[in-house]
């Protein structure tokens, strides 16, 4: 039986507190994990492994990360973002120990593969957005969504020279028992995001409902499944992007420094997109946002590959890929959010977060398959093309409003 | 109840970038060889100097450039007397490091470690 919730008192909470330590936790998440690259070498030489031994590890984390996320999603908002980010902190944390003792295959998937992967899920931003959605007043939502997504790009910055630095000064394996401490540091961060259940103001025109009735309702609504279809889009681009860029570029004949700048500049760009993304889906249609967006990508990767490919090209090129980068989180959160409302926004984006990872495999592995096939990016850069205007027919015709399913009948819609 | 508001985003970043300069400064000092070290280091000269200028400070510290890396400046070198990381600070150097790798990494979705980027990338030598 579904009821309407009944209001409750806003909790006593410091805005200014929960937003700092939201954004941290998730800077931390995404950050110790943005260092990975930096171990490939040591470790793999440590033990005797390929290149691609520790490359598929971390694809197994990504993919544990992928289909963890809805029941990471599902267990913070049954049992509150405070305990599963405890938990996951402690998971991630023992997935960095392990890995500094993994001298075998399957202890290096186990501790880096799995156990990493389960940790991200359960302290990344999905979840810490997920929070924010139920604390912050529906005016600043948005916002929040683009300061936590900006935040957690700016992780990178952070843990990349740290990672180097405690590689360099003591060792890879101390280093990642160093990473694995600062992962627990989330235990303090955490405290402020501390509020139960019941002491959270509700949303009066969220109907009360079980998991399963959550999953099938949104799975009954066509706009949930426009945007989780959209979203694999972005996760095709993001992976490609990330993984094929510089050696393409460096293929095209630029220089492979600027190929490397390259990357940092879309670092930096992101990081602006994300959270002008947040403000822009505060006031304008995050629906039309979402597709202007995509197409943005698209045009930027046609033109791109159809113009000469000069270094100023390339760092236009990267300045808007950077743009438009992380720019769909906040955005994809907010509609989520609108369409399904707060009560289940953790697991439900979950959802949607799974095919973006499921995307994000095959534009790695069809970048790499097409290329070895045929010797050239041509193909799949010409479907990332395709794709991000698939990705902006599919977020056109949703319905920026509660979808029936989960509105209060005659209720108002936030 | 008020809640922030741009300044405090930007308040944050700000405070991050900090963080992250720390970091790196923690990095440089960390990563220093000692002066007397010799084999195959990273040489890292002021991004202002030329390559010619580079190359030649590299071969007056006794050593050999083995390759340029992607960040400017920085330089895979080899020098087998001892003395030769004292010798390269000392031929303008800011620093000789041991350091493998410092990757420019991406925070996405998707941080795969891919072999063909990491070889890219690497100043290993």
């Amino acid at each position: 039986m579904t009821t309407a919730t009944t209001p409750t008192p806003a909790p006593s909470i410091n805005p200014m507190l929960v937003i700092v330590c939201g954004c941290l936790i998730a800077l931390i998440a995404f950050g110790a994990r943005s260092t990975m690259g930096l171990f490939t070498a040591p470790i793999t030489e440590a033990n005797g492994w390929g290149r691609e031994t520790f490359a598929l590890a971390m694809a197994l984390q990504n993919l544990i990360w992928g289909m963890a996320q809805p029941f990471a999603g599902a267990f913070a908002d049954k049992f509150g973002t405070f305990r599963v980010i405890i938990a996951g902190a402690i998971i991630y944390a023992a997935g960095l120990a392990l890995m500094a003792i993994a001298d075998s295959v399957f202890l290096l998937m186990l501790s880096g593969g799995l156990l990493m992967g389960l940790g991200i899920a359960m302290t990344s931003f999905s979840v810490i957005m997920a929070s924010f959605a139920r604390l912050v007043p529906p005016e600043k939502r948005s916002w929040s969504f683009g300061i936590a997504t900006a935040a957690s790009s700016m992780g990178q910055f952070v843990f990349a020279p740290l990672g180097q630095a405690f590689i360099s000064g003591f060792g890879w394996q101390m280093a990642l028992l160093l990473l694995a401490g600062s992962v627990l540091f989330m235990f303090a961060l955490v405290l402020p995001l501390r509020v139960s259940r019941g002491g959270v103001a509700r949303d009066e025109t969220e109907l009360e409902m079980s998991i399963s009735q959550a999953l099938a309702r949104a799975a009954g609504s066509p706009s949930f499944v426009l945007l989780t279809l959209g979203f694999f889009v972005c996760g095709f681009h993001v992976a490609f992007m990330t993984v094929h860029l510089p050696p393409l570029l460096v293929q095209e004949g630029i220089d492979a420094q600027l190929a490397a700048w390259s990357v940092g500049i879309v670092g930096l760009f992101n990081i602006v997109g994300a959270y002008t993304a947040g403000i822009v889906g505060g006031k304008y249609s995050k629906r039309y946002s979402l597709t202007l967006l995509y197409l943005a990508r698209s045009v930027a990767m046609a033109l791109f590959f159809v113009l000469p490919i000069t270094p100023l090209s390339t760092v236009v090129f990267s300045a808007c890929l950077g743009l438009l980068w992380l720019s769909t989180i906040p955005l994809t959160m907010g509609l989520v959010t609108v369409i399904c409302g707060t009560r289940y926004m953790a697991m439900l984006y979950g959802v949607v977060f799974l095919s973006h990872q499921v995307g994000s495999f095959l534009g790695v592995w069809l970048g790499g398959r097409l290329y070895d096939q045929t010797g050239t990016y041509d193909t799949v850069w010409w479907t990332g093309v395709a794709l991000g205007l698939f990705a902006a027919l599919m977020h056109w015709p949703i319905k920026e409003v509660r979808a029936p399913a989960f509105s209060v009948p005659g209720g108002a819609q936030v | 109840m008020k809640w922030p508001g741009h300044g405090t985003a930007g308040a944050l970043f700000a405070a991050i970038l900090l963080v992250s300069l720390a970091g790196f400064a923690l990095f440089m000092h960390l990563g220093r060889v000692t002066p007397e070290r010799s084999g195959t280091m990273l040489a890292v000269f002021p991004p202002s100097m030329t390559e010619t200028e580079v190359f030649a400070n590299i071969i007056e510290a006794g050593g050999r450039p083995v390759r340029p890396t992607w960040m400017p400046g920085t330089w895979v070198t080899y020098g087998d007397t001892a003395g030769y990381a004292g010798r390269l600070e000392a031929h303008g150097a800011i620093g000789a490091y041991t350091s493998a790798s410092f990757l420019p990494q991406l925070a996405g979705c998707f941080a795969f470690v891919d072999a063909k980027a990491v070889q890219l990338f690497t100043l290993d030598q």
